[in-house]
């Protein structure tokens, strides 16, 4: 090849280069701007569902409850609680009632209180036996301050609250279609209804003939 | 090369390149149109904003106490069984959510009370046989059949734990929100 030849080929060669980069730098520009785009709507859910938490921990706090014969809320039980066990047993009973005639189901939850001193933990379910299962469900995180009245020292203690799904019946409604969290007594479960905003799916059992959940195949209720 | 082969070359490397150049061009354009022309759905925002509005505004079926203060996700007894019978629709809720000749959005709005387990009736002086309170009765109905189409109506459950004002206290409650409304 003389040397024109070889000159006009390195010249098409470059500029096939050339389109490719314009193509790969549009593309990138492109995909950077969906993807804001998509992060801006995470941005508008994540605000909503904030408000959604401290609302649901405020409900939380003033529910009306009876101790000692008087009408009281659950945030003087949760301040009892935190100085005395003996209120323990009432706050986890009380806190059962309320989530679980909320979601209609059998919820766990973890009350984290503390005087940014001495933390306390209160839940209605044994840490070890299911860990495996709580932590990939936390489905509700919120937290707020509790007046404390019934000791010296700082005068608030910072609640925590963290609601779990246990193992879902058929029916029943779990959070997200992930087989561990519906899966109870080694029989597995499938998710595959959203009946909620967002949240909620629907259990229902496996197909017979699949070993393995297939959320388009099941049949929901 | 005499100046004949080198002009054909040329000519053919920029057929090649021309039809290259055209098949990005295309290329290019179909991305821009495709990233563009991204739907917009705000269906779920719209039932987020009603049940905000229902719940959060003053004006809605929250209790407001004797004092002024506004508790914010509660469900007052008395505003909420201020129905208007032939419809089951709020009155208090037709003023709160105006939207004009625009309809677009309806809901259904059932209250039970998690002491007794039972749903309240919203009517106050009859007796219900569905114990729901609507906002659209109407449109509901003929939306809610045809909500199976996804393509068409989007239906929002949500579930809200609210304190229910009850004369002069409150009770445990959960306030059942279903909206349906037109994708898009």
């Amino acid at each position: 090849m003389d040397k024109k030849a070889a000159l006009g080929t390195a010249e098409t060669v470059l500029h096939f280069i050339s389109y490719f980069l314009l193509v790969a730098v549009i593309l990138v520009t492109m995909l950077s701007f969906n993807n804001i785009n998509r992060q801006n709507q995470l941005r508008i859910t994540d605000v909503s569902s904030e408000v959604e938490k401290s609302a649901f921990m405020l409900n939380y706090l003033r529910t009306p409850i009876t101790l000692n014969n008087q009408q009281t809320t659950i945030s003087e039980l949760v301040a009892l609680a935190y100085e005395n066990d003996d209120y323990k047993e009432q706050l986890i009973n009380e806190t059962n009632t309320i989530i679980n005639s909320l979601y209609e189901g059998e919820l766990l939850f973890k009350l984290q209180l503390s005087d940014q001193k001495v933390p306390k933990t209160i839940t209605n379910y044994k840490i070890a036996k299911i860990q495996r299962i709580i932590l990939s469900s936390s489905i509700l995180e919120a937290s707020a301050e509790v007046p404390k009245i019934y000791s010296p020292g700082s005068t608030l203690i910072q609640a925590n609250i963290t609601l779990y799904t246990k193992a879902a019946e058929p029916g029943t409604w779990c959070f997200t279609p992930w087989e561990e969290r519906c899966s109870q007594d080694q029989a597995q479960m499938c998710a595959c209804n959203r009946v909620g905003y967002r949240l909620l799916w629907e259990c229902t059992p496996c197909p017979p003939s699949s070993n393995k959940c297939n959320y388009e195949e099941v049949m929901c209720k | 090369m005499n100046k004949k082969g080198i002009i054909s070359l040329y000519m053919s490397n920029w057929i090649i390149r021309a039809i290259f150049l055209a098949v990005m061009t295309v290329l290019v354009l179909f991305l821009v149109n495709y990233m563009s022309s991204a739907e917009v759905h705000a269906e779920h925002l719209r039932a987020e904003a009603l049940a905000a509005r229902i719940l959060y505004s003053p004006n809605g079926l929250s209790y407001t106490d004797s004092n002024g203060r506004f508790h914010p996700k509660t469900v007052d007894l008395e505003k909420f069984t201020t129905t208007d019978v032939k419809f089951q629709e709020s009155p208090l809720l037709k003023d709160l959510i105006d939207f004009g000749e625009k309809q677009f959005i309806t809901a259904k709005l059932q209250l039970k009370n998690l002491e007794t387990n039972n749903l309240i009736c919203p009517l106050k002086s009859t007796a219900c046989t569905d114990k729901s309170l609507y906002y659209n009765k109407e449109l509901f109905d003929q939306w809610l059949l045809f909500s199976f189409d996804k393509n068409q109506f989007t239906k929002v459950d949500k579930q809200v734990y609210v304190l229910i004002w009850d004369k002069d206290k409150f009770v445990k409650g959960r306030l059942n929100i279903q909206v349906v409304t037109p994708v898009g």
